[in-house]
Order: structure tokens, then C-alpha cells, then sequence
């Protein structure tokens, strides 16, 4: 172990590399800092960029990209009150207070502070967890892993803001979409209606690139014109000093722990994470009154919970192919491009590119703060472009992403098709990540259910039998079963309380 | 059916024409005059914001995809 981690170590800390993660962790904060170019979005347009690469330089070059773009979101949030992420909508509310009083420089001094932080323990959660669960994961059998899946999807609605109906529909949607293609075990086309390009079932980048950006595209050309003059605030100094630090280091570490466990959760990603991280710290605050005012403790807890995301949502997205949110999904984009399928194998056959990748999320992390502290004014510059720029050029980025993946024009189509039908379900109020959840998992679960099906008829036994044969399984049924009680409570109880739940964005 | 909503409906339309025409004018030829385009039809002005988009992002794919990459982007009439 201690062998593959020095190996790694040369290869993640390598000048080159190095220098592919700065760019990344640049780029990363700069589309992040822009607003209406999301994390999933920034990852979904880099990974053609990677194609050339070899792995371990592509994906190190992907994880500065999706650390930097979690970062990235609270700059303009706090700069000009306009979330750069949805991960940043809870760092507003107290950034932008702090920068009407002047203090803006604090205020982002607080993010860049918190957002290393929680970004590094998300890392070290994600270097020591994943070994342990992908050791495990090996042993998974068919009905076992059936069960995850569908625990995975069931969770969709636990957590976070938006309606659980809506939530679920989306998530059947995305199952649905995930049943055209090729028929795993007959090799029978389903639902493809003659394209060539679905032959394989929808591909995941086309998938992301169609539901999330072309969407987004179609969103930035609601407004017209040039934008209003934007003023960027004078920033002052940017370091907030040890004394400030340490007496909010408490919610530094919380908000990193809440992080990156809401991470792990599939459907739940850095949006959610952030308010999550924010409301605990309101609840364990020894000035709970400044909430809201311009609180610097606030700006910690949520920034420190949505770059902890980053390390957790790799979990389970590396060791078992089940991705913790939206970006994490696009970042399987990033593999197939390298034809490695995420899953426990990774670790044992692909260790040589899985532990550098690791490795140099460290680097990542090092990187956007480095950037910050360095040129946040130059970097803030990006909020400046009008959003009818950003409407034509996100379409032409999205055009070589979805091209450039297998050089079909067919996925040129499927993308914009994507696109209109994830337009009209985020106007209409439902989510998208669940989507792209259900078009990765729906296959994998099939393939495992058909297995178990194989299986079970060999041994004479009915499905439900087979399963109920095995205690994980039965445990993995209970859980998604009160996962979904416990989101149909949870909603019913918000729906007679009257309040707003918080506001859900995709990620 | 709001404002926004012709808007929208446009930038569709102007989508599947790009998809269209692609594969006959090129991709370098296309995108820029999509970008051309679909900024002037959103009311973009200013030599600057309408000339950028189009060389640095469109440079940008170029060096990247042809040179860097070896990924040769689909080339028509024009280039």
C-alpha cells in the first residue's frame, strides 16, 4: 500500500502534471466564477479536452477543474450577490452582506480559507475511504448490488430542497432513458428507433452535455441585450488572520465532515451540502443573531461543505460506478474517454491512475487558493461578460463536447434533444441530476438483476426468495424502503408547516 | 408566450439549422457564424464582445483539437 502510494506520489507531484492541475484548478475557479456556468457544466465541457492526455494527466487536469469550479462560485456571490454555482447560493446571503459593509475581502478571504480546508479533508476521507470500500465492493454479489443501486436512487429524495414526487419522476425518467441501447444480456435494440448513435444507450458526456449545458444555454437567452454596468467592489485584504480563523475553527471542521458525508449520498451534491453546512453552524453558533447580517462563521459553513463534496462524491462514484451528484457523473465521462469503467476493479488493475488522480486533488485544492489569494481581481473579471456571450459560446463548447466524444453527428442530435427536454423539466420544476442517476445506474441495475434472475431460476428458487436469502440484501431493502418513507414524511410535514424548502438547483 | 420564450424558441431553431448545415459548411465556418449570429440576435453590440467569443473560443479549438489533440474537428467548404 505504502509502495503504491509513493509511486503515485511521483506521478500526481510530477512538474507536468503539476502544471495541468493549475491550469484546471484556474480554469475550474474561472468558469465557476461565472455566472450560469455550473461545476457539471465546467467538467462536462473540459472532458474533450482531456482526450489527448494520457489518464493520470487528464484527470488530475478534470479534478482541478472541479475543485476550482466549487470554489470559483462563491467569488461572484460574494463580489456582485449573483451565485456563480448553485453550490454558492447559501454563501450569499451573509458574502454579499460583509461586502455591502465594506469587508468584502474578508468575506472572500473566508471562502478561499474554508474551501481549502473542507476540500482537504474531503481528500483525505476520499484517500482512506475508498481503498477500504473498494476492497469490499469485490466481494458484492449480483442481488447485493442490485439493492445498492437501488438504494442510490431511492435516496434521491432524502435530502435537500426540491419536491420528492418531482425528485422520483425525474428519477424514473432517467431510468427509462437508461433502457435504450442494446439490450445487455439478448443484444436486442430497444427504443432506438433507428438512430446508430443510441445504439449503445444514450452515452453519459452527450447525456450531461444535453440536459445540463444545452438547458443552461436556452436559460441564458431568456434576458436580452447587454448586461447593466456591474461594478466589482474594491476587495482590500484577502488573508482574514489567525485570530478570525481559529475562532470559528469548529465550523471549519463540521461543515468539512458534513461535506463530505452529504457527498457520499448520490443525489445530493454541493448546493445542498452548502446549506446544510450553514444551517448546522447557525444551530451551534455562539452569535446566531449576526446569520444573515454578514456573519464570517456563516460564509465558512457553507463554503467549507461544498468543496468536502468534491472528496465524497468521489467515493462512491470510483468504487462502485454510483456517482454522489451531478459533477461526479460527469466526471465518469472523463474515464470512459480513457476506457476505464468505474468499480472496485479500478483500485486493483488501475491503481497506477486512480492514486496519482487522488493524490492531486491535494495539489488541487492548494492551487485555487493559491490563485485566489494571488489575482481574485483579475480572476473576478469573468463576471463582466454579458449573458448573451456566454449563451453563444457555452453552445459551441457544448457542440465539441458532445461531437468530439465519439465524432458522430448523430449525438449532435440526441444533445440538443437533451437539451429541449431538460429545458422544459427545469422550467416545469424537476431535477436534473436524478436524470443522469438513472441513465447511468438504470443499466446497471438491469445487468445485475437479469444475473440474479439467471440464478435464481437455476436454483429453482423465485426472485423475491433469492433475495431474501441473503441478509445484506434484506438490509439494503429495509433502508431503501425507509429512505423512501422518510422522503414522503419529510415533505408531507414541510407541505403542512407552509415553509419554502430550500431552493434546489442542479449542480 | 413571453418574450423569453421566442427567444428560446429561436435559439432552437438557430440550433438545429447549425446541425443542419455542419456537415457541409465545416465546424469552423458554422460555429462562427452561429456565434455571429445568435449574439447579434440577443442584442450583443461592440466590436469586442461579438469578435472575442469567435477567436479566442474558436483558436482555441483549433489549436487544441487539430494541433494538440489530433482530433480533427468535421472541415467543409469553408476550411
Amino acid at each position: 500500500m505504502t509502495e503504491i502510494l509513493l509511486d503515485s506520489a511521483w506521478l500526481a507531484f510530477e512538474p507536468v502534471n503539476l502544471l495541468l492541475v493549475f491550469v484546471g484548478a484556474v480554469l475550474g475557479t474561472l468558469f465557476g466564477a461565472t455566472p450560469g456556468i455550473s461545476a457539471t457544466l465546467t467538467i462536462a465541457l473540459m472532458v474533450p479536452v482531456t482526450f489527448g492526455m494520457t489518464p493520470v494527466h487528464g484527470l488530475s487536469f478534470l479534478g482541478g477543474a472541479y475543485c476550482g469550479a466549487i470554489y470559483g462560485g462563491s467569488i461572484s456571490s460574494i463580489l456582485i450577490n449573483v451565485p456563480g454555482t448553485p453550490a454558492a447560493v447559501a454563501t450569499m446571503m451573509d458574502g454579499y452582506e460583509l461586502t455591502k459593509k465594506g469587508r468584502a475581502g474578508f468575506a472572500l478571504g473566508g471562502a478561499i480559507t474554508a474551501s481549502f480546508f473542507g476540500g482537504q479533508i474531503g481528500t483525505i476521507v476520499l484517500l482512506v475511504a475508498a481503498p477500504l470500500v473498494a476492497a469490499a465492493a469485490l466481494n458484492i454479489r449480483s442481488a447485493e448490488f442490485f439493492w445498492i443501486v437501488v438504494f442510490a436512487m431511492s435516496t434521491v429524495g432524502a435530502i435537500g430542497g426540491g419536491s420528492v414526487t418531482k425528485g422520483l419522476i425525474s428519477a424514473f425518467i432517467g431510468l427509462i432513458l437508461g433502457t435504450v441501447g442494446t439490450h445487455p444480456f439478448t443484444g436486442s435494440l430497444r427504443f432506438t428507433f433507428g438512430v446508430q448513435g443510441l445504439y449503445e444507450g444514450f452515452p453519459v458526456i452527450v447525456g450531461i452535455v444535453g440536459l445540463f449545458s444545452i438547458s443552461q444555454v436556452l436559460y441564458l437567452c431568456h434576458g436580452k441585450g447587454m448586461d447593466k454596468q456591474i461594478d466589482i467592489p474594491t476587495v482590500g485584504s484577502l488573508w482574514p488572520g489567525w485570530v478570525e480563523i481559529m475562532k470559528v475553527k469548529a465550523t471549519y471542521i463540521r461543515s468539512a465532515i458534513i461535506g463530505t458525508f452529504v457527498g457520499v449520498l448520490p443525489g445530493a451534491g454541493a448546493d445542498i451540502a452548502s446549506f446544510i453546512g450553514r444551517n448546522e453552524a447557525h444551530r451551534f453558533s455562539r452569535n446566531p443573531d449576526e446569520y444573515g447580517k454578514g456573519s464570517y462563521e456563516a460564509v465558512v459553513g457553507s463554503e467549507a461543505a461544498n468543496n468536502a463534496v468534491v472528496g465524497g462524491s468521489l467515493v462512491p462514484m470510483l468504487t462502485l460506478g454510483i456517482p454522489g451528484n451531478a459533477v461526479s457523473a460527469a466526471l465518469i465521462g472523463g474515464l470512459l474517454i480513457h476506457g476505464m469503467l468505474p468499480g472496485p476493479r479500478l483500485f486493483t488493475d488501475q491503481a497506477h491512475i486512480i492514486y496519482p488522480f487522488i493524490l492531486s486533488l491535494f495539489a488541487a485544492n492548494l492551487f485555487f487558493a493559491l490563485a485566489a489569494f494571488g489575482g481574485l481581481k483579475y480572476l473576478a473579471k469573468v463576471v463582466l461578460i454579458p449573458q448573451g456571450v456566454l449563451a453563444s459560446a457555452v453552445a459551441i463548447l457544448s457542440v465539441l463536447g458532445a461531437y468530439s466524444y465519439r465524432n458522430m453527428i448523430d449525438d449532435l442530435w440526441i444533445m440538443l434533444f437533451l437539451g429541449i427536454v431538460g429545458y422544459v423539466l427545469r422550467r416545469t420544476g424537476f431535477p436534473l441530476a436524478p436524470i443522469i442517476l438513472g441513465i447511468i445506474l438504470g443499466p446497471l441495475a438491469e445487468t445485475n438483476l437479469e444475473r440474479v434472475m439467471t440464478i435464481a431460476n437455476a436454483r429453482g428458487m423465485t426472485l423475491m426468495g433469492y433475495f431474501m436469502s441473503n441478509t445484506l440484501t434484506i438490509v439494503l431493502m429495509v433502508m431503501s424502503i425507509a429512505a423512501l418513507i422518510y422522503s414522503v414524511v419529510r415533505e408531507i410535514r414541510h407541505q403542512r408547516s407552509g415553509k419554502a424548502l430550500m431552493p434546489l438547483e442542479t449542480d | 408566450m413571453t418574450q423569453a420564450d421566442v427567444r428560446v424558441l429561436v435559439t432552437i431553431g438557430m440550433l438545429v439549422a447549425y446541425g443542419l448545415i455542419m456537415p457541409t459548411l465545416g465546424f469552423f465556418a458554422t460555429s462562427a457564424l452561429f456565434l455571429l449570429l445568435h449574439m447579434l440576435y440577443l442584442g450583443i453590440r461592440g466590436p469586442v464582445w461579438l469578435a472575442s467569443p469567435i477567436i479566442l473560443l474558436l483558436g482555441t479549438a483549433w489549436a487544441l483539437f487539430e494541433r494538440f489533440l489530433g482530433v480533427p474537428l468535421p472541415h467543409g467548404l469553408i476550411y
